[in-house]
Order: structure tokens, then sequence, then C-alpha cells
């Protein structure tokens, strides 16, 4: 799934929640219990995008300032809408700021925990071992 | 406070489905909520719990389940009332005109988040356990809640720990406050949460540290409000550790007086018994500390960031309890952003923990981001 480029995005909410933690983001999705923390320039990747600039325009700027991030800036791009946590913008929207001169840093990550998505996922009716207590899930599963 | 006049539960009142699934959840809830703020309450016992910020009051059906929640609350030595309050009926099919609580319609399929968003539509939260089956209804309106149990104590062994856990979360949630899956440590009025997984190491840090000579608000469940600065407050009484954890922290388990093993392999007990005046009132919350079981000889203090204190404190405090998992966010957040953390490396010897955790509360090592 690849975003288009001159489409604008906003954050999947109500499910997606996200918090800059002095630059660095960390996104809860409430609806399957997965969370997930940005790293490299991922962060400022992810506010340009929230703040209404598109795709290409994001990509653009990075391949002007440091052009060996393109790459991993693009396929973060269609990670974060693969994993459902953003979803094109109905109507325009205007940038409050300008896009970043200088993207210096290391390349955009996403790390994916899923240690959490068992307690979301897990069918009580089935899946739930009473001597681990709920809702912890049972073992062999 | 609703539920003022008492009537007879009427035959509609009382009309619970074979069965419940996403379409009729939310009546139900509403059918259930009705029928308990019309229950008679001479046929109940009531209790009144002064907790750490709300005054609970609790319609027990069942003298056992009224005793339990007595003993496993702890609650505050104060006379003046809290500006928050909510009431509970804990309720049972043994009850005189209480039905038997309905069962989740296994057709229709399950998702905790589904049936959060359903209730919260309805301006209600919930929770259902499927085993029992019983359910926790509550109306953050005007701070009533009802549970419905099949028996008297027909309820999970873990919540046995921790009664009323959901209802004061929703009801610490409601009043600015949570109810946060966090230990704690203290000395001299100032304190640390500690967060991690499961099996980090947090309920044995907690125990080092009460039985070296430093004060605890919880090992599991604390209530948590912020303003000028982050306060945690006692909740449950009890702590929980296996019996190698316990003769780890030096602790003779003949010095227990009930040292029977609970549903996860661990005793439960009251830490006051083993170290008196351990549990304070209160404590100022100065740091986040992240243990590690390393065993190290000696305990190493590793400065760690807002956004790993952030993944330790925040999803476990947002996804162990339901409903309003938004505003858990934000609060927690914010407290992963105002505290330093710290990561524990931590070494085996429960005295020498102690004494590398004091001087992180002390006045001049605490201080906000």
């Amino acid at each position: 799934m690849s975003v288009r480029v001159t489409d604008v995005y906003a954050i999947n909410d109500p499910d997606i929640v996200a918090e800059d933690f002095n630059g660095q983001v960390v996104i809860l999705n409430l609806s399957d219990g997965h969370y997930f923390s940005l790293g490299g320039v991922a962060s400022p990747i992810w506010a340009a995008l929230l703040d209404g600039h598109t795709p290409q325009a994001i990509l653009g700027s990075i391949a002007a300032s440091q052009p060996g991030l393109r790459d991993s800036a693009a396929q973060f791009l269609d990670r974060v809408l693969e994993l459902g946590l953003i979803r094109p913008r109905e109507g325009s929207a205007t940038p409050t700021g300008p896009l970043a001169a200088d993207w210096s840093g290391e390349a955009a990550q996403i790390e994916v925990f899923d240690d959490l998505a068992e307690l979301i996922f897990a069918d009580p009716i089935h899946d739930v071992d009473e001597q681990a207590g709920w809702p912890a899930p049972r073992p062999d599963r | 406070m609703a539920g003022a006049t008492s009537r007879p539960v009427t035959a509609e009142q009382r009309l619970s489905p074979a069965t419940v699934s996403q379409d009729g959840l939310a009546a139900y809830a509403g059918r259930l909520l009705e029928a308990a703020r019309h229950y008679p309450r001479e046929r109940l016992q009531r209790r009144s719990f002064a907790m750490p910020g709300l005054d609970l009051a609790v319609w027990f059906a069942s003298p056992e389940l009224a005793d339990l929640c007595a003993a496993m609350l702890l609650q505050q030595d104060r006379t003046a009332a809290s500006p928050h309050r909510a009431e509970v009926f804990a309720l049972d099919a043994d009850a005189d005109g209480w039905d038997h609580p309905a069962g989740w319609d296994e057709h229709a399929g399950f998702s905790s988040r589904e049936f959060s968003q359903i209730l919260a539509a309805a301006g209600r939260r919930g929770f259902y356990h499927h085993d029992a089956p019983s359910w926790q209804f509550y109306d953050p309106a005007d701070g009533f809640g009802v549970q419905s149990l099949p028996s008297g104590l027909a309820m999970p062994p873990w919540e046995k720990a921790s009664p009323l856990r959901l209802f004061l979360h929703w009801a610490y949630a409601q009043a600015g406050m949570r109810l946060t899956h966090a230990a704690t440590l203290g000395f001299d009025g100032r304190g640390a949460l500690i967060v991690g997984a499961s099996g980090s190491g947090k309920s044995g840090t907690t125990l080092a540290g009460v039985m070296n000579g430093l004060a605890s608000v919880g090992d599991d469940y604390v209530a948590v409000a912020q303003g000028n600065q982050v306060t945690a407050y006692p909740v449950f009484r009890q702590f929980k550790q296996d019996p190698s954890g316990l003769r780890r922290a030096g602790v003779r388990l003949e010095a227990i007086p009930d040292s029977r093993l609970n549903w996860h392999g661990k005793i439960e007990f009251d830490p006051a018994g083993l170290a008196p005046g351990c549990i304070a009132d209160q404590l100022e919350i100065r740091a986040i500390l992240l243990p590690h079981v390393a065993r190290l000889e000696r305990t190493r203090i590793e400065p760690v960031g807002a956004r790993e204190a952030a993944l330790a404190l925040v999803p476990s405090a947002v996804f162990q309890l339901p409903g309003d998992a938004e505003e858990g966010f934000r609060f927690f957040g914010s407290i992963a952003k105002r505290l330093p953390a710290y990561r524990l490396h931590l070494s085996e010897d429960p005295r020498e923990i102690a004494d590398t955790i004091a001087p992180l509360l002390s006045p001049e090592a605490g201080h906000f981001r």
C-alpha cells in the first residue's frame, strides 16, 4: 500500500492517538493494542505530514537536503498508511508552517510493539486461561 | 447521586436476556443500571469507603463481598467529605429479585474496543467477564455503577485482591485522577512510579525497598493526580510476591499470617505487617523508574528519555483498564514528559537496591523536566 504523493493526510482518529515526547513520537492504536515508536527523521516527517504537507512536498524537501534519507522516508510514509495510522484528509489543508530546511538525522524508522495487542485481540470466550488471569492469553495461542 | 428512592423491582426491570451481543449491549447496560437504582436498599448492606480524592459508597448483596472489599481497600483517615463521589450496587443472582447475569452471544464475536465504544456512545463504561459471566457498568454522568455477579464472590480470582478496581478507575477518570498500573517507592514524602512489563521486577524492587526503609503506596495499582505536582495515593492494601521473591527480600514466610499461594502462584500479604509504617498516605512523585532484572553486582542507574518512559508507562496504563483510553493516553503522556526517568539495572541485593534508589528521591535529585 502506497501513499498518494499529492494527497494530504490526517491521523486516523479516533482509534489512533499520538504524542510527541521531546521530538520523538509515540503512537497508540486503541483498537488493537499495537503501539509504535518513531525513530530517526520519522518524527519530523510525521509532524509535517499531519500539518498538511503532502508526501510529495516532504520527500522533495528531504531529497534536496539529505538525498540518502529519501528512500527510508518514502518507505516510512507507505508503512504508516499500511498500518492504518493515517488516512487521506477530506478537503484541502493549509500547513501552519513551512517544511524544515534541514533533515539531518538517521533514516526514518518505525518500531512496532505488539506485546499488549494480545490483551485486545484475545477472544475471552475461548482464549483466556483462567489460571493466568484475564486478560492474559493462553500460552498455546 | 442517583437512586435516592427505593421501590420494588418490576418484572420489566428484571428482564435479562439469555445472551447479549453488540446490538443489545447499550440497552442491557441501561436496564441493569436502572434496575440497580430502584433495587430495595433495605435488602443490602451499605459500606462507605473514604478513598483518596473519592467517597465511594457501595451497597452489597453479599456480606462476604462487603467484608472482602473492606479488607482490601485502603481507606484514608479523614472525616471531611471528598468533592468526588461514586455509588455502586454490587448485586448477584442470589439476591432476591436480581436476575442471573446474561451471557455474551458467542456467535457475535467480541472486541474489547468495540464493547467500550458502544458503551461510550451511550455515555457509559463497562466490562464483561466471560467465565463467570458477570458485568460491571458505570454511568460517569452521576457516578453510579452496578456489578452483576452469578453469586456473591463469583468473580475472577485476580479481582479479589483489587475488588471494585474498574469502578475506581472510572470514578477517578471522571475526577481528573487515574488509577494507574504501577508500583511505587518513596522516602520522606517523595517517591517514584515503578513501571515496566510483567517480569521486569516492579514488585521485587518495591518489596526490596519497603524491607529496607523506603515507603510505598502500592505495588500494582495506585491512584495518581497531577496538578502543580504529580501525587500518588494508596488504594489497595496488599502486595503480591512469589515465595522466592519474598525470601530474596529477606522475608520469612512464617512471618506472613496467610502464606497460601493465590491463583498466580503468589502470596498476597499486607506489607505493613512486615515493615510497619511502610505505607505512606501519599507520595509526591519525582521520577519514573524502569527496573530491569540484570543480576548485577551493583545496581546501575541509566537516565532515559521521555520516549522510553512513555513506552514503559503509557501503553500498559491505557490498555490494562477499559474505557477512557484517549484521556488516559494524554494523562500518562503528560507524566512521562514531566518527570525524569531512569532505567535501573538491578543487583540481587535488596538493601543495595534500596540504597541506590533513595538518593534518586532526594530534594536535589528529583525535578520536573
